[in-house]
């Protein structure tokens, strides 16, 4: 009686086994070797994970992921939670809202990389055109200020409905008495959405905040397609470095050793997010 | 495309030790918890922890530890981050 | 109401990226390049015959839909109990190993896709959609026990233990009871997992040669074989983005719905 949960456990603690773990340890295994083609294995200890973490291009790629993810976050988070709340209740424009804020999500990565090449590109998009008629001289192949900020937007694009959606359902399920209450004792807007609004959706927020933390840390199909990493490396984030590492560079090595330091720093970034909004609204929460 | 090793999973000696030691340490953990149930309570942090969430956070400072040795002392005496590393998640139990 | 052009405008944003590349595929080359034109000037379907009319895009297209349905089967199956496992009891480690299971949804597939290829090489899968539909469990499942015991935990547990005081047995009470209460559960689970699956492109491009490959496999190959013709380009990313736009409409009531039962 008292293993019950486990046997429930089961078949997703074998699914994960080949799906993660497995691999995992094989990861750990390789980032102690050095595996170079056409050669035995010889083990190397911890060279590899020294070699890493003073390689000056791994910590450029890893402040640059910070940044990515940070800004991603800042501009994400609200602007979905506000467009979430501008959303009409019912009615026709539900529907369509909700379609054409899902297309994005359901689009291959890579095409989202396309769409936003062919709308960027000097010679061919729209989008340089438009800046020129403005006066800007917009060059994604060779301003790296232009490309941070088309690869944030084409992120704000592509992941934003997400939060949207997310957060839309949970303003559905706050239930309407709240609001009336808060008219009752008229509080301000900004009262309401900051005593009503904001606790009820605690839950529903740690998940949008912990998705698109995990998830933009992996960006990967987006920027490879539309910058190359470039210009220079300037838009060259770390799962671009850790594949080059694992298939071009013909280091195997290397790249299971970025990949753990990699994986750590996820799971402690998320790991200290994920406590602190867990342990943040709980105060705040008050009501419930 | 790719060159594969010639092995699939190439077991090194660490990794088996790493990984028996951290299933070791869950096994002490259940037992203790077992013959001495551990309630959730507030430390040094502002949160209130259990057993098994202090013993989480020693294993990552742990691994913290491990990537700030290998960058500013290096390879050499990588047994001193072990030292550490006990020490962290002794103390992390105790104290957080 | 002011607030809603705030949501018209984030809409139009959407829209123009892809207004453009639809826009772009009905061009030929020579508009393209030489001058910037809003519509279409001299419409052409040619863009299209080139590509439909290789018998690849039709197989990478079953590939796709086979691969992401094989995907959501595996991890429905797995996470339902799972999930129910952790709204239902307290086990000792509960907390922790549902942390551990999330844990994988942050593995950079990146990272996994040499032990990947070994892994799947050794078991003789790769180029097949088992291959694919096992290696995308790495992030779908967690994701999908994460929602679904979000789900589960907003239907009291009082309603378990009348079920069994009536006579039901366990398989009796899931079916009849349980599984109908978090239809909405799981029709939500099942979307965002065949939606991260349908996109993905590392790992199917790693893991599947010629017989498997999806869509996103397929674009990406005949695109490096052939140089960059823009007007194609345009055309095949129009293609590979019908199949969502055609989910995303089927689903939209769903969409309205079925994320707000539950904490989601």
């Amino acid at each position: 009686m008292k293993q019950r949960p486990w046997l429930f456990l089961l078949p997703a603690l074998l699914l994960v086994s080949i799906s993660a773990f497995i691999p995992l340890i094989t990861v750990m295994n390789y980032s102690q070797l050095t595996l170079l083609p056409g050669t035995e294995p010889y083990f190397s200890g911890l060279e590899n994970f020294v070699a890493i973490l003073e390689d000056e291009a791994f910590r450029a790629a890893l402040g640059r992921q910070v940044i990515f993810s940070f800004l991603v976050l800042i501009t994400e988070i609200p602007l979905g939670l506000g467009l979430a709340m501008a959303m009409p209740k019912e009615g026709p424009g539900v529907g369509l809202s909700l379609v054409l804020l899902g297309i994005p999500l359901l689009i291959p990565w890579n095409v989202v990389g396309i769409i936003w090449r062919v709308f960027t590109r000097s010679d061919i998009g729209v989008l340089p055109a438009a800046f020129d008629w403005f006066g800007y001289s917009y060059e994604i192949s060779s301003s790296t200020f232009d490309a941070w900020w088309t690869v944030l937007a084409m992120d704000i694009w592509h992941w934003t409905p997400l939060v949207v959606l997310i957060c839309y359902a949970g303003i559905q399920a706050i239930p309407e008495e709240y609001y009336m209450a808060a008219k009752i004792d008229r509080a301000s807007p900004w009262k309401t959405f900051r005593y009503v609004t904001l606790p009820n959706l605690r839950g529903v927020l740690i998940i949008a905040v912990l998705l698109r933390l995990m998830d933009s840390f992996k960006i990967y199909a987006e920027p490879f397609v539309l910058t190359g990493g470039g210009p220079g490396s300037s838009t060259t984030f770390l799962s671009t470095y850790t594949s080059r590492m694992a298939i071009g560079g013909f280091q195997m090595g290397r790249g299971a050793a970025t990949s753990l330091i990699y994986f750590f720093i996820v799971i402690l970034i998320s790991f200290v997010i994920y406590i602190v909004m867990l342990n943040l609204g709980q105060g705040a929460g008050g009501d419930q | 495309m790719l060159s594969l090793p010639p092995d699939w999973m190439n077991w090194t000696t660490s990794t088996f030790l790493f990984l028996g030691s951290i299933l070791l340490l869950l096994i002490g953990l259940t037992i203790w918890d077992m013959k001495a149930p551990g309630w959730a309570r507030q430390g040094l942090l502002p949160i209130e922890t259990t057993r098994g969430d202090r013993f989480f956070m020693g294993l990552l400072m742990t691994g913290c530890i491990f990537c700030l040795w290998l960058y500013f002392v290096g390879p050499t005496a990588a047994w001193g981050v072990l030292v550490l590393g006990i020490v962290s998640i002794v103390g992390a139990i105790n104290f957080f | 109401m002011n607030k809603k052009y705030y949501l018209i405008l984030f809409l139009v944003f959407i829209l123009v990226p892809i207004y453009w590349m639809v826009n772009m595929s009905f061009k030929p080359n020579s508009e393209i390049l030489n001058r910037l034109t809003l519509y279409p000037h001299e419409f052409t379907l040619a863009n299209y015959k080139e590509i439909l009319s290789s018998e690849f895009w039709r197989a990478g297209y079953i590939n796709s839909i086979l691969m992401a349905s094989m995907n959501v089967v595996f991890v429905t199956i797995a996470a339902l109990p799972a999930a129910y496992a952790f709204s239902r009891w307290d086990f000792r480690g509960d907390k922790h190993l549902f942390f551990w299971f999330l844990t994988n949804r942050m593995a950079p597939p990146a990272a996994f896709m040499v032990p990947f290829f070994i892994l799947y090489s050794n078991l003789n899968l790769i180029d097949t959609y088992w291959a694919v539909a096992l290696a995308h469990c790495l992030f779908n499942l967690p994701l999908a026990i994460w929602i679904l015991e979000g789900f589960m935990s907003g239907i009291p547990k009082e309603i378990d233990e009348m079920a069994f005081i009536d006579g039901h047995s366990f398989p009796s009470f899931c079916w009849n009871i349980f599984l109908p209460l978090i239809k909405p559960g799981i029709a939500v689970t099942a979307f965002l997992t065949f939606m991260f699956s349908w996109v993905e492109l590392l790992l199917a491009r790693t893991l599947t040669n010629e017989a498997a490959q999806p869509i996103t496999v397929t674009l990406t190959r005949s695109l490096g074989a052939g140089g960059w013709d823009w007007g194609v380009l345009a055309a095949a990313g129009v293609i590979a983005m019908i199949p969502g736009a055609i989910i995303v409409y089927l689903v939209r009531d769903l969409l309205a719905t079925g994320f707000s039962m539950g904490r989601v």
